[in-house]
Protein backbone atom coordinates (compact mmCIF):
# COMPACT_ATOMS: atom_id res chain seq x y z
CA UNK A 1 0.00 0.00 0.00
CA UNK A 2 1.36 3.30 -1.00
CA UNK A 3 0.78 6.41 1.72
CA UNK A 4 1.00 9.95 0.93
CA UNK A 5 1.51 12.55 4.00
CA UNK A 6 0.26 15.99 3.33
CA UNK A 7 3.20 18.12 5.61
CA UNK A 8 1.44 21.44 4.50
CA UNK A 9 1.48 25.29 5.90
CA UNK A 10 -2.09 25.88 5.92
CA UNK A 11 -3.38 29.27 6.22
CA UNK A 12 -5.07 30.72 9.24
CA UNK A 13 -8.59 30.83 9.13
CA UNK A 14 -8.76 30.44 5.41
CA UNK A 15 -10.95 27.54 4.58
CA UNK A 16 -11.42 28.21 0.90
CA UNK A 17 -7.47 28.91 0.00
CA UNK A 18 -6.67 25.67 2.22
CA UNK A 19 -9.19 23.50 0.16
CA UNK A 20 -7.91 24.47 -3.44
CA UNK A 21 -4.54 23.51 -1.36
CA UNK A 22 -6.14 20.45 -0.56
CA UNK A 23 -7.42 19.85 -3.59
CA UNK A 24 -4.05 20.65 -5.51
CA UNK A 25 -2.46 18.03 -3.30
CA UNK A 26 -5.57 15.46 -3.12
CA UNK A 27 -4.17 15.57 -6.95
CA UNK A 28 -0.37 15.35 -6.61
CA UNK A 29 -0.98 11.92 -4.19
CA UNK A 30 -3.60 10.83 -6.63
CA UNK A 31 -0.48 11.21 -9.19
CA UNK A 32 1.69 9.10 -7.02
CA UNK A 33 -0.60 6.15 -6.64
CA UNK A 34 -1.25 6.80 -2.86
CA UNK A 35 -3.84 4.88 -1.32
CA UNK A 36 -3.84 6.88 1.54
CA UNK A 37 -3.45 10.84 1.84
CA UNK A 38 -3.17 12.42 5.45
CA UNK A 39 -3.38 15.92 6.12
CA UNK A 40 -2.29 17.16 9.62
CA UNK A 41 -4.62 18.38 12.33
CA UNK A 42 -6.58 21.65 11.53
CA UNK A 43 -5.24 21.29 8.27
CA UNK A 44 -8.46 23.12 6.66
CA UNK A 45 -8.37 26.13 8.73
CA UNK A 46 -5.18 26.76 10.62
CA UNK A 47 -4.07 25.64 14.11
CA UNK A 48 -4.31 28.92 16.46
CA UNK A 49 -7.78 29.89 15.84
CA UNK A 50 -8.72 31.51 18.92
CA UNK A 51 -12.29 33.29 18.45
CA UNK A 52 -12.06 32.44 14.79
CA UNK A 53 -12.83 28.78 16.16
CA UNK A 54 -16.78 29.62 15.22
CA UNK A 55 -16.18 31.02 11.92
CA UNK A 56 -14.69 28.70 10.07
CA UNK A 57 -16.60 25.26 11.59
CA UNK A 58 -18.13 23.14 9.27
CA UNK A 59 -21.14 20.42 9.74
CA UNK A 60 -20.52 16.98 8.76
CA UNK A 61 -23.08 17.31 6.23
CA UNK A 62 -21.20 20.72 4.41
CA UNK A 63 -20.78 20.35 0.72
CA UNK A 64 -17.14 20.85 1.71
CA UNK A 65 -16.93 17.17 2.26
CA UNK A 66 -18.39 16.42 -0.97
CA UNK A 67 -16.36 17.89 -3.03
CA UNK A 68 -13.30 16.43 -1.10
CA UNK A 69 -14.47 13.46 -1.25
CA UNK A 70 -15.23 13.10 -4.80
CA UNK A 71 -11.93 15.15 -5.71
CA UNK A 72 -9.91 11.60 -3.85
CA UNK A 73 -11.92 9.27 -5.99
CA UNK A 74 -11.24 6.14 -5.07
CA UNK A 75 -8.25 6.79 -2.72
CA UNK A 76 -8.86 7.40 1.32
CA UNK A 77 -8.22 11.25 2.33
CA UNK A 78 -7.68 11.86 6.28
CA UNK A 79 -7.94 15.95 6.89
CA UNK A 80 -8.57 18.04 9.56
CA UNK A 81 -11.26 21.03 10.36
CA UNK A 82 -12.92 21.89 13.38
CA UNK A 83 -16.56 19.93 13.10
CA UNK A 84 -19.68 21.87 14.59
CA UNK A 85 -22.02 19.21 15.90
CA UNK A 86 -25.95 19.45 15.28
CA UNK A 87 -25.72 20.58 19.24
CA UNK A 88 -24.01 23.35 17.24
CA UNK A 89 -20.78 22.54 19.45
CA UNK A 90 -17.46 22.95 18.17
CA UNK A 91 -15.02 20.03 17.93
CA UNK A 92 -11.14 19.42 16.57
CA UNK A 93 -11.73 16.83 13.79
CA UNK A 94 -10.56 14.43 11.56
CA UNK A 95 -12.21 13.62 8.63
CA UNK A 96 -11.78 10.34 6.38
CA UNK A 97 -13.49 10.44 3.36
CA UNK A 98 -13.55 6.84 1.70
CA UNK A 99 -15.84 5.23 -1.12
CA UNK A 100 -16.44 9.06 -2.54
CA UNK A 101 -17.97 10.03 0.96
CA UNK A 102 -17.29 11.25 4.43
CA UNK A 103 -17.40 7.86 6.20
CA UNK A 104 -16.09 8.31 9.85
CA UNK A 105 -15.61 11.42 11.85
CA UNK A 106 -12.88 11.63 14.95
CA UNK A 107 -13.27 14.54 17.48
CA UNK A 108 -10.04 15.34 19.41
CA UNK A 109 -10.64 13.73 22.82
CA UNK A 110 -7.57 15.14 24.95
CA UNK A 111 -6.99 19.01 24.32
CA UNK A 112 -3.95 20.43 24.70
CA UNK A 113 -4.50 23.59 27.35
CA UNK A 114 -1.40 24.51 28.65
CA UNK A 115 2.11 25.74 27.86
CA UNK A 116 1.46 27.71 24.24
CA UNK A 117 -2.02 25.80 24.01
CA UNK A 118 -5.40 26.58 25.03
CA UNK A 119 -7.81 24.26 22.62
CA UNK A 120 -10.38 23.66 25.81
CA UNK A 121 -11.23 27.39 26.31
CA UNK A 122 -12.57 27.03 21.76
CA UNK A 123 -13.52 23.26 21.84
CA UNK A 124 -15.26 20.91 23.08
CA UNK A 125 -13.39 17.20 24.19
CA UNK A 126 -14.59 14.24 22.16
CA UNK A 127 -16.04 11.29 23.75
CA UNK A 128 -15.57 8.39 21.21
CA UNK A 129 -12.84 6.31 20.20
CA UNK A 130 -13.35 3.98 17.00
CA UNK A 131 -10.98 1.73 14.84
CA UNK A 132 -12.38 2.27 11.53
CA UNK A 133 -12.55 -0.29 8.21
CA UNK A 134 -11.09 1.48 5.10
CA UNK A 135 -10.22 0.85 1.54
CA UNK A 136 -6.13 0.86 2.87
CA UNK A 137 -6.91 -1.02 6.25
CA UNK A 138 -8.44 -1.27 9.39
CA UNK A 139 -7.41 2.72 10.33
CA UNK A 140 -6.96 4.11 14.64
CA UNK A 141 -7.09 8.21 13.54
CA UNK A 142 -6.07 10.35 16.71
CA UNK A 143 -5.39 13.89 16.70
CA UNK A 144 -2.02 15.26 18.43
CA UNK A 145 -2.31 16.14 22.01
CA UNK A 146 -4.77 11.80 21.97
CA UNK A 147 -1.28 10.42 21.10
CA UNK A 148 -0.03 11.72 24.46
CA UNK A 149 -2.48 9.47 26.07
CA UNK A 150 -2.08 5.87 26.04
CA UNK A 151 -5.14 4.77 27.23
CA UNK A 152 -6.65 6.47 23.70
CA UNK A 153 -3.83 4.51 21.85
CA UNK A 154 -4.41 1.07 23.10
CA UNK A 155 -8.56 1.64 22.88
CA UNK A 156 -7.70 1.99 18.84
CA UNK A 157 -5.59 -1.21 19.08
CA UNK A 158 -7.56 -2.94 20.91
CA UNK A 159 -10.44 -1.95 18.47
CA UNK A 160 -8.05 -3.67 15.80
CA UNK A 161 -6.61 -1.14 14.12
CA UNK A 162 -3.34 -1.82 11.93
CA UNK A 163 -1.98 1.88 10.95
CA UNK A 164 -2.39 4.18 13.96
CA UNK A 165 -2.80 7.66 11.80
CA UNK A 166 -2.26 10.54 13.54
CA UNK A 167 -3.01 13.81 12.72
CA UNK A 168 -0.44 16.43 13.95
CA UNK A 169 0.20 20.50 14.73
CA UNK A 170 3.31 20.78 16.79
CA UNK A 171 5.75 23.40 17.26
CA UNK A 172 9.16 24.00 18.28
CA UNK A 173 9.87 23.92 21.73
CA UNK A 174 13.15 23.53 23.51
CA UNK A 175 16.19 24.13 20.85
CA UNK A 176 18.79 23.05 23.50
CA UNK A 177 20.16 20.53 21.27
CA UNK A 178 20.56 19.54 17.34
CA UNK A 179 18.69 18.24 14.97
CA UNK A 180 15.33 17.80 16.29
CA UNK A 181 13.56 19.98 18.81
CA UNK A 182 13.66 18.67 22.20
CA UNK A 183 9.73 17.91 21.51
CA UNK A 184 10.23 16.11 18.42
CA UNK A 185 12.89 14.22 19.84
CA UNK A 186 10.29 12.84 22.49
CA UNK A 187 7.32 12.58 19.92
CA UNK A 188 9.63 9.98 17.75
CA UNK A 189 10.41 7.83 21.15
CA UNK A 190 7.09 7.81 21.59
CA UNK A 191 5.77 6.77 17.67
CA UNK A 192 8.75 3.96 18.16
CA UNK A 193 7.21 2.46 21.31
CA UNK A 194 3.62 2.24 20.26
CA UNK A 195 4.74 0.75 17.00
CA UNK A 196 6.88 -1.82 18.69
CA UNK A 197 4.63 -2.60 21.83
CA UNK A 198 1.31 -3.18 19.51
CA UNK A 199 3.04 -3.90 16.40
CA UNK A 200 1.44 -1.13 14.82
CA UNK A 201 2.38 0.92 11.65
CA UNK A 202 1.79 4.60 12.24
CA UNK A 203 1.41 7.68 10.10
CA UNK A 204 2.73 10.95 11.70
CA UNK A 205 2.06 13.61 9.80
CA UNK A 206 2.99 17.23 11.51
CA UNK A 207 2.26 20.62 9.54
CA UNK A 208 4.98 23.31 9.05
CA UNK A 209 5.06 26.95 9.15
CA UNK A 210 4.67 29.96 11.65
CA UNK A 211 1.46 31.21 12.94
CA UNK A 212 2.31 33.77 16.06
CA UNK A 213 5.94 33.32 16.60
CA UNK A 214 5.34 29.07 16.97
CA UNK A 215 7.00 27.24 14.32
CA UNK A 216 5.97 24.07 13.24
CA UNK A 217 8.58 21.63 12.72
CA UNK A 218 6.93 18.85 10.20
CA UNK A 219 9.45 16.05 9.78
CA UNK A 220 6.17 13.84 9.06
CA UNK A 221 6.85 9.93 8.65
CA UNK A 222 5.61 6.57 8.47
CA UNK A 223 6.97 3.81 10.74
CA UNK A 224 6.67 0.04 10.16
CA UNK A 225 5.45 -2.02 12.80
CA UNK A 226 9.19 -2.77 13.67
CA UNK A 227 8.95 0.97 15.07
CA UNK A 228 11.45 1.72 12.36
CA UNK A 229 11.18 4.43 10.13
CA UNK A 230 10.52 3.90 6.31
CA UNK A 231 10.27 7.51 5.23
CA UNK A 232 10.04 10.58 6.80
CA UNK A 233 10.07 14.66 5.55
CA UNK A 234 12.13 17.04 5.89
CA UNK A 235 11.90 19.76 9.00
CA UNK A 236 10.26 22.94 8.72
CA UNK A 237 9.58 22.43 4.58
CA UNK A 238 6.51 21.83 2.72
CA UNK A 239 6.53 18.16 1.42
CA UNK A 240 4.55 15.28 -0.01
CA UNK A 241 6.16 12.21 1.57
CA UNK A 242 5.20 9.21 -0.40
CA UNK A 243 6.10 5.78 1.09
CA UNK A 244 5.45 1.85 0.55
CA UNK A 245 3.78 0.38 3.30
CA UNK A 246 3.47 -3.66 3.56
CA UNK A 247 0.26 -4.35 6.21
CA UNK A 248 1.58 -8.04 6.29
CA UNK A 249 4.31 -6.80 8.30
CA UNK A 250 1.27 -5.85 11.03
CA UNK A 251 0.79 -9.10 11.15
CA UNK A 252 4.48 -10.70 11.36
CA UNK A 253 4.82 -8.06 14.26
CA UNK A 254 1.98 -9.32 16.02
CA UNK A 255 3.28 -12.84 15.51
CA UNK A 256 6.52 -12.34 16.92
CA UNK A 257 5.19 -10.33 19.82
CA UNK A 258 1.55 -10.64 20.74
CA UNK A 259 0.51 -8.54 22.85
CA UNK A 260 -2.87 -7.12 21.45
CA UNK A 261 -3.47 -10.80 21.71
CA UNK A 262 -2.53 -11.26 25.61
CA UNK A 263 -4.36 -8.01 26.79
CA UNK A 264 -6.51 -8.50 29.75
CA UNK A 265 -9.42 -6.46 28.96
CA UNK A 266 -11.83 -8.15 31.95
CA UNK A 267 -8.70 -7.29 34.08
CA UNK A 268 -8.16 -3.76 32.98
CA UNK A 269 -12.21 -2.93 33.11
CA UNK A 270 -12.32 -4.33 37.13
CA UNK A 271 -9.00 -2.25 37.79
CA UNK A 272 -10.44 0.85 36.04
CA UNK A 273 -13.82 0.02 37.99
CA UNK A 274 -11.76 0.04 41.10
CA UNK A 275 -9.87 3.42 40.31
CA UNK A 276 -13.05 5.53 39.40
CA UNK A 277 -14.67 4.62 42.81
CA UNK A 278 -11.45 5.15 44.88
CA UNK A 279 -12.10 8.02 47.47
CA UNK A 280 -10.87 11.11 46.63
CA UNK A 281 -7.95 11.70 48.75
CA UNK A 282 -6.45 8.34 47.54
CA UNK A 283 -6.54 10.11 43.92
CA UNK B 1 27.66 36.89 42.99
CA UNK B 2 29.20 33.97 41.15
CA UNK B 3 27.15 31.49 38.76
CA UNK B 4 27.03 28.29 40.71
CA UNK B 5 29.21 25.61 39.09
CA UNK B 6 28.21 23.55 36.48
CA UNK B 7 24.85 25.93 35.63
CA UNK B 8 26.16 28.03 32.60
CA UNK B 9 26.06 25.22 30.18
CA UNK B 10 21.81 24.56 30.62
CA UNK B 11 22.04 28.06 29.01
CA UNK B 12 23.84 26.37 25.91
CA UNK B 13 21.79 26.51 22.47
CA UNK B 14 22.72 24.49 19.04
CA UNK B 15 23.69 27.51 17.44
CA UNK B 16 22.69 26.03 13.97
CA UNK B 17 19.13 24.81 14.67
CA UNK B 18 18.47 28.14 16.98
CA UNK B 19 19.76 30.18 13.19
CA UNK B 20 17.43 28.30 10.89
CA UNK B 21 13.95 28.58 13.61
CA UNK B 22 14.76 32.02 13.98
CA UNK B 23 15.22 32.84 9.89
CA UNK B 24 12.68 30.71 8.91
CA UNK B 25 10.21 32.29 11.42
CA UNK B 26 11.06 35.90 11.02
CA UNK B 27 10.45 35.76 6.75
CA UNK B 28 7.52 34.07 7.41
CA UNK B 29 5.78 36.81 10.17
CA UNK B 30 7.50 39.53 8.30
CA UNK B 31 5.90 38.33 4.90
CA UNK B 32 2.95 37.58 5.58
CA UNK B 33 1.84 41.00 6.52
CA UNK B 34 2.88 42.41 2.86
CA UNK B 35 6.58 43.04 4.06
CA UNK B 36 9.79 42.58 2.03
CA UNK B 37 12.16 44.50 3.62
CA UNK B 38 12.74 45.08 7.44
CA UNK B 39 14.26 47.95 9.39
CA UNK B 40 15.84 48.26 12.86
CA UNK B 41 17.31 50.49 15.16
CA UNK B 42 21.24 49.98 15.00
CA UNK B 43 22.54 50.92 18.18
CA UNK B 44 26.40 49.82 18.31
CA UNK B 45 25.24 47.08 20.82
CA UNK B 46 25.31 43.56 20.49
CA UNK B 47 21.16 42.61 20.98
CA UNK B 48 20.58 45.19 17.88
CA UNK B 49 23.74 43.74 16.48
CA UNK B 50 22.16 39.67 16.37
CA UNK B 51 18.91 41.06 15.20
CA UNK B 52 20.29 42.89 11.85
CA UNK B 53 22.48 39.32 11.25
CA UNK B 54 19.33 37.20 11.41
CA UNK B 55 17.52 39.86 8.97
CA UNK B 56 20.36 39.99 6.41
CA UNK B 57 20.21 35.98 6.79
CA UNK B 58 16.55 35.54 6.71
CA UNK B 59 15.86 38.52 4.07
CA UNK B 60 19.34 39.23 2.07
CA UNK B 61 21.43 42.10 3.24
CA UNK B 62 19.64 44.75 0.60
CA UNK B 63 15.95 44.12 2.50
CA UNK B 64 17.84 45.37 5.63
CA UNK B 65 17.75 48.94 6.38
CA UNK B 66 19.94 49.82 9.81
CA UNK B 67 19.26 53.12 11.41
CA UNK B 68 21.89 54.86 13.91
CA UNK B 69 20.31 57.02 16.07
CA UNK B 70 22.67 59.13 18.06
CA UNK B 71 21.87 61.55 21.02
CA UNK B 72 24.70 64.19 21.34
CA UNK B 73 26.09 62.74 24.63
CA UNK B 74 26.31 59.10 23.11
CA UNK B 75 29.49 57.47 23.22
CA UNK B 76 31.31 57.95 19.98
CA UNK B 77 32.09 54.02 19.04
CA UNK B 78 28.31 53.32 19.75
CA UNK B 79 28.53 54.86 15.86
CA UNK B 80 31.18 53.57 15.23
CA UNK B 81 30.00 49.66 15.88
CA UNK B 82 26.75 50.48 14.67
CA UNK B 83 28.90 51.44 11.07
CA UNK B 84 31.16 48.28 11.49
CA UNK B 85 28.17 45.96 11.80
CA UNK B 86 26.31 47.32 8.78
CA UNK B 87 29.39 47.31 6.92
CA UNK B 88 30.22 43.87 7.73
CA UNK B 89 26.61 42.67 7.23
CA UNK B 90 26.50 44.74 3.58
CA UNK B 91 23.26 46.52 4.76
CA UNK B 92 22.23 50.26 4.81
CA UNK B 93 23.27 52.16 7.38
CA UNK B 94 21.22 55.50 7.84
CA UNK B 95 21.95 57.86 11.01
CA UNK B 96 19.08 59.98 12.46
CA UNK B 97 20.76 62.39 14.94
CA UNK B 98 18.04 63.08 17.46
CA UNK B 99 19.75 65.10 19.75
CA UNK B 100 17.60 68.50 18.38
CA UNK B 101 14.59 66.78 18.64
CA UNK B 102 14.91 65.68 22.35
CA UNK B 103 16.81 68.75 23.31
CA UNK B 104 13.58 71.23 21.71
CA UNK B 105 11.27 69.50 24.12
CA UNK B 106 13.51 69.49 27.46
CA UNK B 107 14.40 73.21 26.47
CA UNK B 108 10.93 73.32 28.21
CA UNK B 109 11.42 71.27 30.88
CA UNK B 110 15.04 71.82 32.36
CA UNK B 111 14.71 69.88 35.25
CA UNK B 112 14.14 66.87 33.94
CA UNK B 113 16.24 64.07 35.05
CA UNK B 114 18.44 61.25 33.10
CA UNK B 115 15.87 58.56 33.81
CA UNK B 116 13.43 61.18 32.08
CA UNK B 117 16.00 61.83 28.95
CA UNK B 118 16.47 58.27 28.53
CA UNK B 119 13.55 56.94 28.11
CA UNK B 120 12.68 59.99 25.58
CA UNK B 121 15.57 59.64 23.69
CA UNK B 122 14.13 55.47 23.69
CA UNK B 123 10.81 57.02 22.44
CA UNK B 124 12.38 59.04 19.81
CA UNK B 125 14.01 56.55 18.41
CA UNK B 126 10.67 54.39 18.46
CA UNK B 127 8.74 57.48 16.64
CA UNK B 128 11.71 57.44 14.17
CA UNK B 129 11.71 53.82 13.31
CA UNK B 130 7.62 53.90 12.71
CA UNK B 131 8.22 57.20 10.78
CA UNK B 132 10.44 55.75 8.57
CA UNK B 133 8.63 52.52 8.15
CA UNK B 134 6.07 53.90 6.50
CA UNK B 135 8.16 56.17 4.59
CA UNK B 136 10.37 52.79 3.31
CA UNK B 137 8.08 49.91 3.49
CA UNK B 138 9.93 48.19 5.89
CA UNK B 139 9.01 46.24 8.98
CA UNK B 140 9.98 47.34 12.24
CA UNK B 141 12.15 44.41 13.96
CA UNK B 142 12.92 44.61 17.95
CA UNK B 143 15.78 43.81 19.70
CA UNK B 144 14.91 43.47 22.99
CA UNK B 145 16.80 40.32 24.44
CA UNK B 146 14.63 38.19 26.85
CA UNK B 147 16.35 39.11 29.83
CA UNK B 148 15.70 42.68 29.61
CA UNK B 149 11.87 41.82 28.39
CA UNK B 150 11.78 39.77 31.54
CA UNK B 151 13.75 42.28 34.04
CA UNK B 152 11.64 45.18 32.79
CA UNK B 153 14.87 46.97 32.00
CA UNK B 154 13.92 48.63 28.82
CA UNK B 155 11.49 51.93 28.06
CA UNK B 156 7.63 51.01 27.61
CA UNK B 157 6.30 52.10 24.09
CA UNK B 158 10.70 52.70 23.34
CA UNK B 159 12.68 50.49 22.69
CA UNK B 160 10.70 47.76 23.57
CA UNK B 161 8.59 48.71 20.39
CA UNK B 162 8.17 46.44 17.30
CA UNK B 163 6.41 44.62 14.69
CA UNK B 164 8.45 41.19 15.22
CA UNK B 165 11.04 40.43 17.31
CA UNK B 166 13.23 37.83 16.66
CA UNK B 167 15.72 37.69 20.11
CA UNK B 168 12.83 38.37 22.25
CA UNK B 169 13.22 34.41 23.44
CA UNK B 170 17.37 34.32 23.42
CA UNK B 171 18.27 35.35 27.03
CA UNK B 172 21.30 37.89 27.07
CA UNK B 173 24.05 35.00 27.67
CA UNK B 174 22.42 32.94 24.61
CA UNK B 175 22.47 36.46 22.33
CA UNK B 176 26.01 36.58 22.48
CA UNK B 177 26.54 33.04 22.31
CA UNK B 178 24.87 33.02 18.79
CA UNK B 179 25.89 36.17 17.88
CA UNK B 180 29.71 34.88 18.02
CA UNK B 181 28.46 31.97 15.99
CA UNK B 182 26.95 34.49 13.26
CA UNK B 183 30.05 36.02 12.90
CA UNK B 184 29.45 39.40 15.05
CA UNK B 185 32.76 41.75 15.09
CA UNK B 186 34.61 41.46 18.38
CA UNK B 187 34.15 45.12 19.55
CA UNK B 188 30.59 44.29 19.56
CA UNK B 189 30.91 40.86 21.14
CA UNK B 190 33.35 42.20 24.00
CA UNK B 191 32.50 45.64 24.83
CA UNK B 192 30.01 45.70 28.43
CA UNK B 193 26.36 45.86 27.97
CA UNK B 194 25.09 49.55 28.42
CA UNK B 195 21.83 51.31 26.95
CA UNK B 196 24.06 54.21 26.32
CA UNK B 197 21.53 56.65 27.67
CA UNK B 198 24.67 58.59 29.60
CA UNK B 199 27.90 58.18 30.32
CA UNK B 200 29.53 55.68 31.78
CA UNK B 201 26.12 53.71 31.98
CA UNK B 202 26.36 49.92 31.67
CA UNK B 203 23.58 47.32 32.00
CA UNK B 204 25.07 45.12 35.03
CA UNK B 205 26.24 48.33 36.88
CA UNK B 206 22.65 49.73 36.88
CA UNK B 207 20.89 46.21 37.60
CA UNK B 208 23.04 45.79 40.52
CA UNK B 209 24.01 41.99 38.86
CA UNK B 210 25.96 40.11 36.03
CA UNK B 211 23.93 38.99 33.06
CA UNK B 212 25.10 35.37 33.18
CA UNK B 213 24.21 34.94 37.17
CA UNK B 214 20.68 37.11 36.07
CA UNK B 215 20.25 34.24 32.75
CA UNK B 216 20.65 31.01 35.24
CA UNK B 217 19.02 32.21 37.50
CA UNK B 218 15.69 33.28 35.17
CA UNK B 219 16.35 30.30 33.43
CA UNK B 220 15.39 27.67 36.55
CA UNK B 221 13.05 30.34 38.07
CA UNK B 222 11.02 31.22 34.91
CA UNK B 223 11.53 28.46 32.04
CA UNK B 224 11.57 25.87 34.97
CA UNK B 225 9.12 26.93 37.39
CA UNK B 226 11.24 26.43 40.41
CA UNK B 227 10.52 27.81 43.62
CA UNK B 228 12.37 29.75 45.66
CA UNK B 229 13.52 26.77 47.99
CA UNK B 230 15.29 24.47 45.04
CA UNK B 231 16.96 27.58 43.96
CA UNK B 232 18.04 29.16 46.71
CA UNK B 233 19.66 24.95 47.37
CA UNK B 234 21.08 25.37 43.94
CA UNK B 235 23.32 27.36 44.87
CA UNK B 236 21.45 31.11 44.08
CA UNK B 237 21.97 33.96 47.61
CA UNK B 238 18.19 34.37 48.89
CA UNK B 239 18.71 38.13 48.13
CA UNK B 240 19.89 38.03 44.56
CA UNK B 241 16.06 35.62 43.72
CA UNK B 242 13.96 37.87 46.11
CA UNK B 243 15.06 40.91 43.54
CA UNK B 244 15.22 39.34 40.47
CA UNK B 245 11.24 38.27 41.10
CA UNK B 246 10.61 41.81 41.88
CA UNK B 247 11.96 43.26 38.92
CA UNK B 248 10.21 40.19 37.03
CA UNK B 249 6.95 41.13 38.97
CA UNK B 250 6.94 44.87 38.92
CA UNK B 251 7.63 45.21 35.12
CA UNK B 252 4.95 42.61 33.96
CA UNK B 253 2.69 45.73 32.79
CA UNK B 254 5.48 46.41 30.14
CA UNK B 255 4.97 43.08 28.97
CA UNK B 256 1.29 43.56 28.59
CA UNK B 257 -1.47 45.73 26.33
CA UNK B 258 -3.16 48.76 28.70
CA UNK B 259 -6.22 47.79 30.86
CA UNK B 260 -9.15 47.93 29.88
CA UNK B 261 -12.23 48.33 32.35
CA UNK B 262 -14.90 45.83 30.91
CA UNK B 263 -18.38 47.15 29.73
CA UNK B 264 -19.64 45.08 26.92
CA UNK B 265 -20.49 41.76 25.84
CA UNK B 266 -16.58 41.27 24.10
CA UNK B 267 -13.61 43.34 24.98
CA UNK B 268 -10.71 43.79 23.68
CA UNK B 269 -7.88 41.45 24.94
CA UNK B 270 -9.55 40.08 27.40
CA UNK B 271 -12.64 37.91 25.71
CA UNK B 272 -12.10 39.12 21.98
CA UNK B 273 -9.37 37.07 20.88
CA UNK B 274 -7.53 36.76 17.81
CA UNK B 275 -4.28 35.68 17.03
CA UNK B 276 -1.73 38.27 16.03
CA UNK B 277 -1.86 36.20 12.80
CA UNK B 278 -5.46 36.45 12.28
CA UNK B 279 -4.80 37.99 8.54
CA UNK B 280 -3.63 34.68 7.81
Amino acid sequence: MRIALAQCDPTLGDVDRNLRLHLDWIGRARESGAGLLVFPELSLTGYLLQDMVPEVSRSRTDALWTELAAAAGPMTVVAGAIEESRARAQYIAGFLLSDGRLSHVHRKAYLASYGVFDEARYVGRGDRVRAVDTPVGRIGLAICEDAWHPSLISLLLLDGAELLVLQVASPVRDLRRGGLPHNARIWMDTLRTYARLFGCAIAFCNRVGVEDGLVFWGHSCLLGPDGEEIASAPLYEPDLLVADLDLESVREARLNNPVLREERLDLTRRELGRLLHRPEDEG
Amino acid sequence: MRVPAGLLDELRLQEDAVVEVLTRGLRREVQRVGFERVILGLSGGLDSALSAYLAARAFGPEQVLAVAMPYRTSHPDSLEHARLCARTLGIELRVEDISDAVDAYFSRHPEADPGRRGNKMARERMSVLYDLSAAEHALVLGTSNKTELLLGYSTIFGDSASAVNPIGDLYKTQVRQIARYLGVPGPILEKPPSADLWEGQTDEGELGFGYEEADVLLLHMVDRRQRREGLVGRGFAPDFVDRVRELVRTSQYKRKLPVILKISARTVDKDFLYPRDWTG
